[in-house]
């Protein structure tokens, strides 16, 4: 039961930075409120029973993540550009939203129904995921591993200011 | 499963979808791939309940390195180009030989 | 029947002679071609006098065959390449290699300053060949193949100076009329094959042909007895090759060509092929009383028709062409109206004379640097004194003065007409006879006779030129008195019929007041007192009563209009425009409108990449039951509901 209001209230408060983002006129507002919601979301991870995960949101995401949009804002400056507006609400782009949004619920609640799958709660220890990257999923780890390295690199290069060429 | 998840993961991933469509600053659309991603992470996470299935929480961490690298090079080839056009207007940056003049 | 292979040479030696002509003349020194080609018509000649003596003395109704070989033996066709040496066609090689070998001879001087000399005896050479396959052809395909030969020979000799247009406009001309009459030939030929091959007769010989006139007979088609059907059919492909009425008109502007080529193809050889064709098929046409009323009723009014044409024309070349049209109209009349044999009689004189005014009329060209306007000829008896007396010699045959060869031979035919019962036709033959011996007078005498009206200097032809024109004078002089020689060679039987006198006499008459006629009109006072007083009559009659100006109007320019429309309907609207270029258009098109889904805005490409789930889930989604599916949602939405409400 607790988890359940738990999960409302976060949830609920998920939405309304969502909804900040979508009005604000300002950038810094929006990736202000980017860094809330991916907070949020870390500590949902906490209700779901997953720990970790939830401790891997907030370091790498808000961490990392959010450092990088607001030092890319900053080194780029100041913009002529004119301020965001309020988007306009276009009739046919609603109703597409929402015959999009239909098909893609009722494939996933087909997926849900139709499943023959058990449900259970069961807690996933941090052990059991540290053993299952390092064997069954060990080459997934040095792929990523990689991938991080060359985007260092390839961060390094562009941003050496060999004349602004690209 | 929860079935509570996957609806407010699906709810999560529209608006996100909202925000990546209706914005023209294009740091604002790397905002939004963010949140994207980060609703099917919450989607991903809840087939944890599933009996007999340890690994969704690894393949949501897969997801992450793979996220924040691409985060970072976007980031740094924005800063490029936003330095040379001077502008950060999607509509203005969507001609290549603009860019590369 | 007995066979040779002599045969064959006739036909092969002036093959022989083209083919070396044509292939080798680069090689070979001017006046040997002339030799070679000369010497090939002179052995078709030579072999053609050998095997006349040998039938002669055979029993009258047999024949010197000679396969050559088999050209096609398919189900329900045997055809041989096989040439027939009868009665009949050993008189027509005679006349054609003899007369061929005189022109021949008579060209090496005309053609003498002439670039094209080699090229125009090749001509010739191929020329004597398709003819000579025609007459001696055993059925009636291999005819076809040299009636079509000479056509074609005659499109090559009239356009023989083809740089200027209007020669080689003749000459398509020739050959387009001649096509429209090979059309119903051909349709001759296919009921012929119709019927034969229906009653079990697989070849178009002439034997079998004669033979099963029967058959024809009883036959009939779209309510036509099938034989007159065929012999109109045939007679009407006929008309093109021999000029009679609808399809004449390609003989007056023949003359474009050279006066050997008029000489040859337009007087002696290639006109007479309808003729010799309704007398080889004299057994289908003499069952057929329709077939021959038709003959004669068009040969008469053409003979009439183009006699007063020729009245008023200034061109000596014209003038013969007309009378030729006339005399063909008489060797017709003669083949149908009676015995055979005369029109075939009239074919051979006939060749002789008109050979010889053809050629003497070249002589008077060449001589005069090609003049060719009688009024501006004249006072030529004192001038060219042994062309005016061959001339003369030809004047007088065709005019039928008593005892030269036209005079037997026109007779013969217009006796038999009156004995027959055509009693209009006779009428008509006979003024035709004394117009043609006026206009011809009326020729001689403002060509020959009279005073030139401006000062003219000829230079006398070559004897080249004269030796053969003097064979012909003495061959049109004495070829009248072997009639009877002629007609018994040719194994038929002439009774002796009673006539009235003044029937009898009556072609004499009139042509000897033709020639009166002729020499009172044509003097100075009476001429222009004439010319005066009947202009009007004088400007329909010279422009040819407007025939060709009517096949201008109803045929040629509507055909004009149809092809150019055509041609610019289909071949550039249709295909050059829509289909080819429009193809092209459609493409680049199509290109140009996807292109517009291509802006380079991300978030457009991102909406497609949504529409591609969307119809891959909706894929998904209709193997599922969805009402069960909309039950369930709603069943777990009223459960959560439910759920909260407990705890509040």
């Amino acid at each position: 039961m607790i988890e359940m209001i738990s999960f409302y209230g976060v949830a609920f408060l998920i939405l309304l930075a969502m909804l900040y983002i979508i009005i604000s006129r300002d950038i810094f507002r929006s990736i202000l409120s980017m860094l809330v919601v991916f907070l949020l979301t870390g500590v949902m991870y906490f209700i779901m029973d997953m720990p970790f995960l939830g401790v891997f949101q907030i370091i790498i995401y808000t961490g990392a993540m959010m450092i990088l949009f607001v030092t890319a804002i900053n080194v780029i400056g100041r913009v002529n550009d004119k301020k965001d507006k309020f988007p306009y609400i276009n009739i046919i782009a609603v109703l597409s939203v929402c015959g999009f949004f239909a098909i893609f619920a009722l494939a996933l609640c087909s997926l849900v129904a139709y499943s023959p799958l058990e449900f259970t709660r069961q807690i996933v220890s941090f052990k059991d995921v540290a053993i299952t990257f390092f064997t069954t999923y060990s080459f997934q780890l040095i792929l990523s591993s990689l991938l991080l390295f060359v985007a260092v690199v390839v961060v390094y290069n562009f941003l050496r200011s060999d004349d602004n060429e690209i | 499963m929860k079935f509570e998840f996957m609806i407010f993961s699906f709810i999560l991933f529209f608006m996100s979808m909202v925000v990546f469509f209706k914005t023209t600053n294009i740091i604002i659309m790397l905002m939004g791939i963010e949140l994207m991603v980060n609703a099917l992470n919450i989607a991903i996470a809840n087939l944890v309940w599933i009996k007999y299935s340890f690994f969704p929480p690894v393949w949501v961490m897969i997801i992450f390195a793979i996220t924040a690298a691409e985060a970072a090079i976007g980031l740094a080839l924005i800063i490029v180009i936003a330095k040379r056009m001077k502008t950060l207007d999607v509509k203005k940056l969507s001609n290549i030989k603009e860019i590369f003049k | 029947m007995t066979s040779s292979s002599l045969v064959r040479w006739i036909v092969f030696a002036p093959l022989a002679g083209f083919i070396i002509n044509f292939l080798f003349s680069r090689f070979i020194k001017k006046y040997l071609v002339s030799i070679i080609a000369s010497l090939a018509v002179l052995l078709s000649f030579v072999f053609s006098c050998i095997l006349f003596f040998r039938l002669k003395a055979m029993p009258s109704d047999t024949a010197i065959s000679d396969v050559v070989f088999n050209w096609m033996n398919i189900t329900n066709l045997n055809i041989n390449i096989a040439f027939v040496f009868d009665r009949l066609s050993a008189i027509m090689s005679l006349v054609v290699s003899g007369v061929s070998f005189l022109i021949h001879i008579y060209s090496i001087g005309y053609m003498d300053d002439d670039s094209d000399f080699k090229r125009f005896f090749s001509y010739l050479n191929l020329f004597v060949f398709f003819m000579l396959v025609l007459v001696l052809a055993n059925n009636i395909l291999l005819l076809f193949v040299g009636w079509e030969g000479v056509g074609l020979c005659s499109y090559l000799l009239i356009g023989f100076w083809y740089e200027n247009i209007n020669n080689s406009k003749a000459g398509k001309k020739a050959f387009i009329t001649n096509r429209v009459g090979d059309a119903f030939f051909i349709a001759g030929m296919v009921v012929i094959y119709y019927i034969l091959s229906s009653n079990g007769f697989y070849n178009l010989d002439f034997n079998t042909i004669n033979s099963n006139v029967s058959l024809f007979y009883n036959t009939s088609i779209f309510g036509v007895s099938s034989l007159t059907l065929i012999a109109i059919l045939l007679f009407i492909g006929a008309t093109g090759k021999s000029a009679q009425f609808p399809l004449y008109v390609w003989l007056p502007d023949a003359m474009a060509g050279p006066t050997p080529v008029s000489a040859l193809i337009h007087a002696a050889t290639m006109v007479t092929a309808g003729v010799y064709l309704v007398a080889r098929l004299i057994p289908v046409y003499s069952a057929s009383v329709t077939a021959l009323n038709f003959i004669l009723y068009i040969s008469a009014f053409t003979a009439i028709f183009s006699a007063i044409i020729a009245i008023t024309q200034r061109d000596i070349k014209k003038i013969l062409a007309y009378s030729t049209i006339s005399q063909l109209g008489y060797m017709f009349m003669g083949v149908a109206g009676g015995i055979y044999i005369g029109g075939i009689f009239h074919l051979v004189t006939h060749a002789f004379f008109k050979a010889l005014m053809f050629l003497s009329a070249g002589a008077v060209i060449h001589a005069l640097s090609n003049e060719q306007d009688i009024f501006n000829m004249g006072s030529l008896s004192k001038k060219l004194k042994n062309i005016f007396i061959v001339m003369g010699v030809g004047w007088l045959s065709i005019s039928g003065f008593p005892f030269l060869s036209g005079y037997f031979s026109k007779d013969f035919i217009i006796e038999n007409l009156y004995l027959s019962g055509h009693k209009g036709i006779w009428l008509v033959a006979v003024v035709t006879a004394f117009l043609t011996a006026f206009y011809m007078t009326r020729m001689f005498n403002i060509a020959f006779i009279k005073e030139s009206k401006k000062e003219l200097h000829p230079h006398r032809p070559t004897s080249v030129m004269t030796i053969p024109l003097y064979i012909l004078a003495i061959l049109a002089i004495i070829s009248g008195f072997f009639i009877n020689g002629f007609i018994s060679f040719a194994g038929v039987n002439r009774t002796e019929e009673f006539l009235p006198l003044t029937v009898k006499y009556t072609p004499v008459v009139l042509s000897l007041l033709g020639i009166i006629c002729g020499f009172v009109l044509t003097a100075d006072r009476i001429s222009d007192f004439l010319s005066t007083s009947l202009s009007w009559l004088h400007k329909i009659v010279y422009d040819k009563f407007y025939v060709d100006e009517i096949y201008d109007f109803l045929i040629i320019r509507p055909l004009g209009w149809i092809s150019k429309t055509t041609f610019n309907i289909i071949d550039r609207v249709i295909i050059d425009r829509t289909l080819v270029e429009g193809t092209a258009r459609a493409f680049y098109q199509g290109g140009r409108v996807s292109a517009i889904s291509q802006n380079g805005n991300a978030q457009i490409y991102a909406v497609y990449m949504l529409f591609g789930t969307a119809i891959i889930l909706l894929v998904y989604l209709s193997s599922v039951p969805l009402l069960n599916l909309i039950y369930w949602i709603y069943s777990n939405i009223v459960f959560a509901f439910t759920e909260i409400m407990k705890y509040i």
